[in-house]
């Protein structure tokens, strides 16, 4: 062990010595006060921590090669690299100008557990520091009162396991967590997962078997009462800034990682980044002071970003919305209150302009979308920052969506999604369709084929939203439903995906997700296609949309020859009456430079903002063609359309009413 | 205090409560059908009246309104004249069973319109809407004027009997003046209703688009209310108030003058 020390002096004390390098250095907008520290590569980084300056130490240890201990300074240029001994480090941290070294392992003197070295940084003294004789592995150590605690695995809890049903479906297990203090005395609490330092004391993520996920603070040798908290669940890394604040990221439901900051006295937290990487193998979340650094998953390196300039210390932003909307946008740092209203409920809030509420999430195939685009008054945004500059980014017809008759922006759009049938080329060329270019006859035999195919529960979605995605196209390039278009269309529906069964309920059963688990099977060849639509992820979760080489995305057929695809875009407006005005169109700004900055959104003009792929090409000009469809309320075509599939309406009569219906709606 | 403060007095709650929930409002909405926008409030003078009274759906809408009046409310009035009639002064049995013509009043309008829409099978003419507002409004109008024919005092009959009046005297100059001014109200009253019908006819047709032929005022406001469009919803607002106030006014006019 002393070699190891004496190896580790001298790499200290020639720190200075190193030749600096400055690669790594890159910068994004002074928005995101991003800084790129250390490329990424799988399995290298073992464990990184902040310095008081800014600067990032980081050990890695790239395949088949001895770790490295790496400083990077405040500006992210390289200082120095010098090998280390260790083959391994659990977790390092930065506290006084010392810098602590966790690892676990075997030692003559000590026999199995977990050990910390520390090392002076200005002297360049190493000693071992402590001994956790309980933690086989060590997850994470950190600092109160001027002793090491560090979290881990404890031998002497083997089979010790807290299951619990989070939101009621997902079950969770750990196994043996305890924390200990380095004078041995473990701080007592269930199933601790994760801890950090916050200024007065140690903050612990836990779950226990009655109550569920929990936030404990320990303070002064006392534990407080715990904080449930069913927001976050299995979270990865946590890092606690200020008194009460904390950063940790999860998984959300749409599948990608976020970073997120909360307040452990309330267990809630906002989303501030995306796309942050943290499994058990890599090193964590890490803070000090305001700093922040995390793995990007999308850079591939190490990032260190100022916390202010993300978290909005979890002010809160007030949501309208109708129930056929789905999904929050990315939330940049606010804690977003939705609440959904019908149709009429909403109108009402609307038109009132409450003050209790903030911004309004519309979605355009929503039946009050087009009402609240033409005559909702909402705040005027070609004043906002970044606002005006986001619109120039987008496909000119969603910029058009965006802009009323006097020039006003009246909303930003936040997610696009559409009719797209995905398949596999390699297998659909052997049937002989040509997907990119079919009638809308040809599509049904398509259709109809891949069913007979034993493909039914995976060939397309329910008949009902096959069919009304077929009428929502339709309407949105016609005024009228008295066109031999129409008609030959509405026979085709009825006779071949007629979705009213005999009882007169609606048929869903053939509704099933673009799910990972159906991206496996395309990857494997087993599927040949899929009819779906491009559901309203979160832009950063539709890179797996783009996995496979063979994935290809094919529009609906067009009625006509120059036809559109019809495109769902969720809108954002801002309420002008809002009493929390400021931070709404703060929130406004912020999420317009995100998106504004994110790949294969589908709804920025710049060609380079896409991933290289077939089938990111398809997507790209099949949005890049769209018409937004706004809904029409239900009753003036959709619940005759039903009856007429259910043989109650005859087609005349259907379009008759339609039509007269349709008439007086716009007309009125 | 004197008798008129204390009136006053009296009088203020309702005062209040009339200024806070309809004065108010109203000139609030008056407010909001001249202006563009109710963020921007540009003022745009009648521009929007003028916008409304040329739309062919409020046009469609106004002459169904008016319509309804000139049809229903005269049938309304002369059927609850001759009911009351035979209420006041027919068979005894028959006077027994007038607590049944204030049943529409208090039946819920929802299983009403259920029976209606059994007895009608299509809905290509105006038919049941015209006979569900008088269904729905005879009890009221039976009421007020069997309250009108039962106070007037039998002596002045029997006064003009023994000045040798005939039956035909009789009503031309002691009845019908007498019951006047409760046939003016109940006409009145009658008319307002008639634009409170939107309710029945809605649960009838089950839309807000209804056939052209029932498609009344409160179908165009309420659409437009559903479609955000608060300039229109006032505008047509104050346009319907207007035609109240104006009927209102010519109705006391005209009774005004049969009384001199």
């Amino acid at each position: 062990m002393k070699k190891v020390l004496v190896l580790f002096l001298v790499t200290v004390l020639i720190f200075s010595a190193c030749s600096v390098k400055t690669d790594n250095v890159e910068s994004n907008s002074a928005q995101f006060s991003a800084y790129l520290f250390y490329e990424v590569e799988y399995g290298d980084v073992k464990a990184f921590c902040g310095d008081d300056k800014g600067g990032l130490y980081v050990v890695a240890s790239p395949f088949g090669e001895p770790c490295s201990l790496i400083y990077f300074d405040e500006n992210g240029a390289e200082i120095s690299s010098n090998e280390l001994t260790y083959s391994t480090v659990n977790d390092m941290l930065f506290y006084d100008n010392r810098l602590y070294i966790a690892y676990s392992g075997y030692k003559v003197d000590y026999g199995t557990g977990s050990f910390v070295d520390v090392f002076d940084m200005e002297t360049g003294e190493g000693s071992q520091c402590c001994y956790f004789q309980n933690l086989s592995t060590v997850k994470s150590i950190a600092m109160i009162d001027g002793e090491i605690v560090a979290a881990g695995t404890d031998t002497k809890k083997t089979g010790m396991k807290c299951t619990y049903l989070w939101n009621g479906r997902e079950e969770v297990t750990y196994q043996g967590t305890a924390i200990y203090m380095q004078s041995g005395k473990e701080i007592e609490t269930s199933f601790p997962m994760e801890m950090c330092t916050l200024e007065n004391g140690l903050l612990i993520y836990g779950c226990d078997n009655e109550n569920g996920y929990y936030f404990r603070k320990y303070e002064k040798g006392e534990l407080s009462e715990p904080v449930y908290t069913e927001q976050l669940g299995k979270i990865k890394g946590l890092a606690g800034f200020g008194d009460n604040s904390f950063v940790t990221q999860s998984v959300n439901r749409s599948g990608y990682e976020t970073l997120l900051a909360g307040n452990a006295d309330t267990g809630s937290a906002a989303e501030i980044f995306t796309n942050v990487f943290v499994t058990g193998e890599y090193p964590e979340i890490k803070t000090k002071g305001d700093l922040c650094w995390f793995i990007n998953n999308v850079s591939g390196k190490i990032e260190r970003i100022s916390l202010p300039a993300y978290y909005k210390g979890n002010q809160t932003i007030r949501m309208l919305c109708s129930f056929h909307s789905d999904g929050t946008p990315f939330t940049c740092g606010y804690n977003i209150e939705t609440e959904k209203y019908g149709n009429e409920e909403l109108a009402l809030k609307i038109l009132s302009q409450d003050r209790d509420y903030d911004i309004c999430y519309v979605n355009s195939r929503a039946g009050a979308a087009g009402n609240i685009r033409d005559k909702g008054s909402f705040y005027p945004l070609n004043d906002t920052k970044g606002v005006e500059e986001y619109l120039d980014k987008l496909f000119p017809y969603l910029k058009d969506a965006c802009i009323t008759e006097n020039g006003e922006i009246w909303c930003i759009p936040v997610n696009i999604d559409g009719q797209v049938h995905f398949y596999n080329e390699e297998n659909i060329v052997k049937t002989g369709f040509d997907l990119q270019n079919m009638t809308m006859e040809q599509y049904f035999d398509y259709i109809g084929y891949m069913k007979a195919e034993g493909l039914s529960d995976k060939a397309c979605r329910d008949s009902w939203t096959f069919s009304e995605m077929v009428l929502l196209k339709y309407i949105a390039e016609y005024d009228s439903f008295d066109t031999p278009v129409f008609s030959e269309t509405a026979q085709l529906i009825k006779s071949r995906f007629n979705c009213m069964n005999a009882d007169g309920t609606i048929d869903t059963t053939e509704f099933v997700d673009l799910s990972s688990k159906l991206q496996q099977e395309f990857l494997k060849g087993d599927v040949s296609g899929i009819y779906s639509e491009m559901h309203m992820l979160r832009i950063s979760g539709r890179f797996y949309y783009l996995w496979n080489e063979n994935m290809r995305a094919a529009p609906m057929p067009y009625y006509e020859n120059g036809g559109k695809n019809l495109v769902n875009v969720i809108f954002i407006a801002v309420n002008p009456s809002s009493d929390n005005l400021s931070a709404s169109l703060d929130y406004i700004s912020s999420l317009a430079d995100y998106i504004g900055s994110q790949t294969d959104t589908f709804m920025l003009s710049d060609k380079e903002m896409y991933s290289d792929t077939k089938c990111a090409d398809d997507l790209y000009e099949i949005f890049e063609n769209g018409i937004i469809g706004y809904a029409f309320p239900d009753e003036i075509y959709r619940t005759d359309y039903m009856s007429y599939l259910a043989g109650e309406m005859s087609l005349d009569e259907f379009i008759a009413e339609a039509d007269r219906k349709l008439s007086a709606y716009k007309g009125e | 205090m004197k008798w008129n403060t204390k009136c006053k007095l009296c009088l203020l709650p309702s005062l209040i409560g009339t200024a806070i929930f309809f004065v108010i409002p109203y000139i609030r909405v008056l407010y909001y059908s001249l202006i563009d926008n109710q963020f921007r409030r540009n003022f745009v003078g009648l521009q929007n009246y003028l916008e409304t009274l040329e739309n062919e759906y409020f046009q469609l809408a106004l002459k169904n309104s008016l319509l309804l009046i000139i049809v229903c409310v005269p049938v309304l009035i002369l059927l609850s004249l001759e009911v009351s009639l035979v209420l006041s002064y027919g068979i005894k049995w028959v006077r027994k069973t007038r607590f049944a013509f204030v049943l529409p009043m208090v039946i819920p309008t929802a299983s009403v319109v259920l029976i209606w829409r059994s007895v009608f099978e299509n809905d290509a003419t105006v038919l049941p809407i015209y006979l569900l507002f008088i269904w729905k409004n005879i009890g009221i109008c039976i009421v007020l004027l069997t309250a009108a024919f039962t106070a007037i005092e039998q002596s002045i009959y029997e006064a003009a009997r023994l000045d040798g009046a005939n039956s035909f005297i009789l009503h031309t100059k002691i009845t019908i003046p007498i019951i006047m001014p409760t046939v003016f109200f109940t006409t009145l009253l009658s008319v307002v209703n008639s634009f409170k019908i939107f309710k029945e006819s809605y649960l009838y047709y089950g839309t807000n688009y209804p056939p052209d032929h029932s498609y009344t005022l409160q179908y165009y406001m309420n659409n437009n209310f559903l479609k955000l469009d608060y300039q229109s919803l006032a505008t047509s607002a104050v346009l319907t108030s207007m035609i109240v106030f104006l009927i209102v006014i010519g109705g006391m006019a005209v009774q005004r003058r049969y009384r001199q």
